[in-house]
């Protein structure tokens, strides 16, 4: 089964601040909106590979991956249908599909669409890192340090605490229901949507219920009494984290300046263009490349340094 | 401390009161218990003294509830949380941080404690309620039991002068119920704060209480120290008191002392004529098994998730005409093992038969007419417009005629006594009502075969009594799981006993349930001293210690 929730372990990504994963996730993040240069993607795939890798995550992280395979069938039949373009025709479709005509298969269309999927796995694998390794309360600390409104952020990290919540009443009611003979297999559409319903309304009334029961609980322990709250074992970023921060947005840093002299840029039609396109591009991917995989070994040594 | 003048309170679009005209004064230090039928009240009193009602709840108030000086209805819950605390029934629900000292830290947080006043008062917290332990531990992981006391240590951290406790051990088994209690009770003796705990189960508490209040259809029924209960007019009552003070009861004129006893131990020295004195001989008939076998178990395996054995070596029968007890510690297995009797899981290794046959190879509609499920939370069952069309449901669903679906429907509901809401909405009946709702949604195909999970919990002693006497007289076969010591004694002819996903006894109840250490029921335990006069040593209940001593 498909596990994206926080569980209590210890390693350097672990152990470390929210704001570096906040910053280390961004970077990624707009850096993959930014680029559809494929080395690019792909270092950033690394990125997250790797950190899920000394994050001790790699199992579940690796099971989250595997999602994106799901995916490539379908990134390519959408490029191949809104997006005819590409002049290497790879294969052409023997028959004529009203509207869209004759469909042929590029070898451009084939690398957009295999670049999109390795887009996807690098920013859901950074999500996926920062899922499995951060406690939402820690993520709740941080992003009510950024001044978003705590209330808002309370409220959001508690319904994904509740999630498996959720799914185990989700269960619960389905077998009430199988015990009553509901049998979600067979019957005419509308008997089977009636049926639905005898899983949706008792699974709708027992969250109404556990949020009323909720919303007493924090009522009753002074949540809102006052415009902010304070913090418990709120722990000042040391220099060492703000100098892993710094690192972890330097390939961010260096992306913008990329994109704002025309480098990095890649087009995939009418032909796909080189890899490499000019001697400056490559210094900076491998830049950016260094960037990320610099950050690894400090965290280990910043880890080392504070197990010691 | 706390004051109610003339308070009266009616939820939003009700035209009965909730409360009606409530005077008590509960001063300092002081420990309470309230206790009533289901729906009578208790929990909306509680509510109206942190202010929840109606601040959270809405609906129109008469007279006050004053707190310390405050009018509790005039202020935010969120105001009052520095001078009441309160801790709920359902362990799940109410802790918010995944972690245990974070958890402890939330309330204090919101009142914007330092950081080290917070680290001061989560050690004192955690120390109160003797779970220093558990500090570093995720909450989802703790037992039920576990996640009650950090609700209590939660509630602690702020300093509040009164907790409120809201059924905080329903959910409980025995041995964790107990611990939870012990707490409470030494948070009132070292602590001095003042207590208000609501309870259905009386017997855990009664004795370590300064006053109970009895609250029934929003009315206070009885205000003073439960050792006078002889001057009120018990019998009328729909609340379980302990079964010892209830066999008192018929002797309140032969106690010797002043007041009435509330446990074993008193009981024992307040009953020794009567008990010394039994009147007539009798032996009590133990209730054997038929031969005809319903299920049977071959040593049978089960797990979640393919690596820890959470059912180990099952093997065991159930014949037609058993009332079992199924009972054990939280997480003992017992839910799994029902869940496999109709199909809902599957064995990972033995041999489970249904009737001689395999259950996979019954179909849907077959398998509901040879085992029924009634899960503890009604909740989960129900979902149509009206109770009618619920109860009907099941029988629609086995494509059973019209006027067939239509006259079983009928039969019972009035066997439940719910023919009057057929067309209410399921939702808007009391939990005692929705439970019967349930109970019928399942019975009405009349299984051959009922298993009912937990059906007592929150359930009051009347609506228990009702309940088993119902299942005496009209269900074939019945599989009860359940943590209630005394229902299990009143209900059930054989007990079994499960502990870490194994059977560790199984036979006749009052072969289990006579001198177990952790199982048996009160009257069992007072009666011992006495077996040399006569009293049977397997006597389990008020009725049948009646029976003997006349």
């Amino acid at each position: 089964m498909l596990e994206l929730t926080y569980k209590r372990k210890r390693s350097v990504f672990h152990d470390t601040s929210p704001f570096l994963k906040i910053t280390w996730l961004s970077s990624i993040l707009f850096i993959s909106i930014i680029f559809e240069h494929p080395i690019i993607l792909l270092v950033l795939f690394l990125s997250s590979l790797f950190m899920a890798a000394i994050s001790k995550i790699f199992l579940e992280w690796s099971r989250v991956m595997k999602l994106v395979v799901y995916f490539i069938p379908f990134v390519i039949m959408f490029n191949l249908v809104v997006n005819a373009n590409g002049e290497t025709v790879l294969w052409q479709l023997p028959f004529r599909i009203p509207i869209f005509g004759i469909l042929n298969i590029t070898l451009e269309e084939l690398a957009f669409s295999l670049t999109m999927c390795i887009r996807i796995a690098a920013i859901l694998g950074a999500f996926a890192v920062l899922n499995l390794t951060t406690d939402p309360d820690d993520l709740l600390r941080a992003v009510t340090k950024l001044r978003l409104p705590y209330r808002s952020v309370v409220v959001t990290s508690l319904s994904t605490k509740f999630v498996p919540v959720l799914f185990s009443d989700l269960k619960n009611v389905q077998e009430a229901q199988r015990s009553r003979g509901v049998d979600f297999s067979k019957g005419t559409l509308k008997q089977r949507i009636k049926k639905y319903g005898a899983v949706f309304f008792p699974l709708l009334s027992k969250s109404l219920d556990r949020s009323v029961q909720i919303a007493e609980s924090m009522e009753s322990r002074g949540f809102g009494k006052y415009e902010k709250r304070s913090f418990y074992n709120d722990t000042k970023l040391l220099p060492s984290e703000i100098l892993l921060i710094l690192v972890s947005i330097a390939p961010l840093v260096i992306s913008l300046y990329m994109v704002s002299q025309g480098i990095g840029v890649f087009k995939f039609y009418q032909t796909i263009d080189p890899l490499i396109k000019s001697n400056s591009e490559a210094y900076y991917i491998i830049t950016i490349l260094l960037a990320q995989i610099f950050l690894l070994p400090l965290l280990k040594i910043k880890g080392l340094m504070a197990y010691d | 401390m706390i004051k109610f003048k003339d308070f009266s309170f009616y939820y939003p679009d009700s035209l009965t009161p909730s409360l009606d005209k409530i005077n008590v004064r509960i001063d300092e230090g002081e420990f309470l218990v309230i206790t009533g039928p289901s729906g009578g009240g208790k929990s909306t009193f509680l509510r109206a003294i942190n202010g929840l009602i109606p601040n959270f709840y809405g609906g129109k108030i008469t007279g006050e509830v004053l707190v310390k000086g405050k009018n509790a209805s005039d202020t935010p819950t969120n105001q009052m949380s520095e001078i009441v605390g309160m801790v709920f029934q359902d362990p799940e629900n109410q802790l918010i941080s995944n972690q245990v000292e974070r958890e402890i830290a939330f309330g204090m947080e919101n009142l914007c404690f330092s950081n080290e006043l917070m680290r001061k008062r989560i050690e004192e917290a955690l120390d109160a309620v003797n779970i220093s332990r558990l500090r570093n531990r995720v909450t989802s992981e703790l037992s039920g039991g576990q996640k009650q006391k950090v609700a209590i240590a939660s509630s602690l951290a702020t300093h509040p002068e009164i907790l409120l406790l809201d059924e905080p051990t329903s959910e409980l088994d025995p041995r964790s119920a107990e611990s939870v209690l012990n707490v409470i009770e030494k948070i009132n003796d070292e602590l001095g704060l003042t207590i208000l705990l609501v309870e259905h189960r009386l017997e855990r508490v009664i004795h370590h209480v300064d006053r109970m209040l009895m609250i029934d259809n929003g009315k206070l029924i009885y205000d003073g120290s439960p050792r006078k209960l002889r001057s009120a007019k018990v019998e009328n009552w729909k609340v379980g008191l302990p079964p010892v003070t209830r066999l008192s009861l018929h002797f309140k004129d032969k106690i010797v002392n002043n007041g009435m006893p509330l446990t074993v131990k008193e009981a024992r020295f307040s009953l020794r004529d009567v008990l010394s004195n039994p009147k007539n001989k009798v032996s009590w008939e133990k209730k054997n098994s038929s031969s005809r076998v319903t299920i049977s178990m071959d040593k049978v395996f089960f797990s979640y998730d393919g690596e820890k054995d959470v059912l180990k070596d099952i093997s065991f029968n159930v014949y037609e005409g058993d009332m079992i007890a199924l009972m054990g510690k939280n997480a003992s297995g017992k839910t799994t093992l029902v869940k496999l009797m109709n199909g809902l899981v599957k064995p990972r290794k033995g041999k489970l038969l249904l009737f001689g046959k395999k259950i996979s190879d019954y179909s849907l509609g077959d398998l509901i007419q040879k085992v029924g499920i009634v899960f503890q939370d009604p909740n989960l069952h129900l979902f149509n417009d009206t109770v009618q069309e619920e109860v009907e449901f099941v029988l629609r669903n086995l494509e059973m005629k019209d006027e067939l679906v239509k006259k079983k429907t009928e039969d019972i509901l009035k066997k439940f006594k719910i023919h009057q809401y057929r067309n209410s909405y399921p939702h808007d009946l009391s939990g005692g009502e929705r439970q019967r709702v349930a109970l019928a949604s399942v019975l009405v195909s009349e299984p051959e075969i009922l298993i009912l999970d937990e059906p007592t919990r929150g359930m009051d002693y009347y609506l228990k009594k009702e309940l088993i006497s119902y299942l005496r007289e009209k269900a074939k076969t019945v599989i009860m799981v359940t943590h209630d010591i005394e229902t299990a004694a009143e209900f059930a002819d054989r007990v079994v006993l499960l502990s870490e996903g194994s059977i560790i006894s199984d036979g006749n109840k009052r072969d289990v349930l006579s001198k177990a250490l952790l199982f048996s029921p009160q009257i069992n335990r007072l009666v011992q001293p006495y077996t040399k006069y006569g009293i049977p040593e397997d006597t389990l209940t008020v009725e049948e210690v009646l029976e003997v001593v006349g």
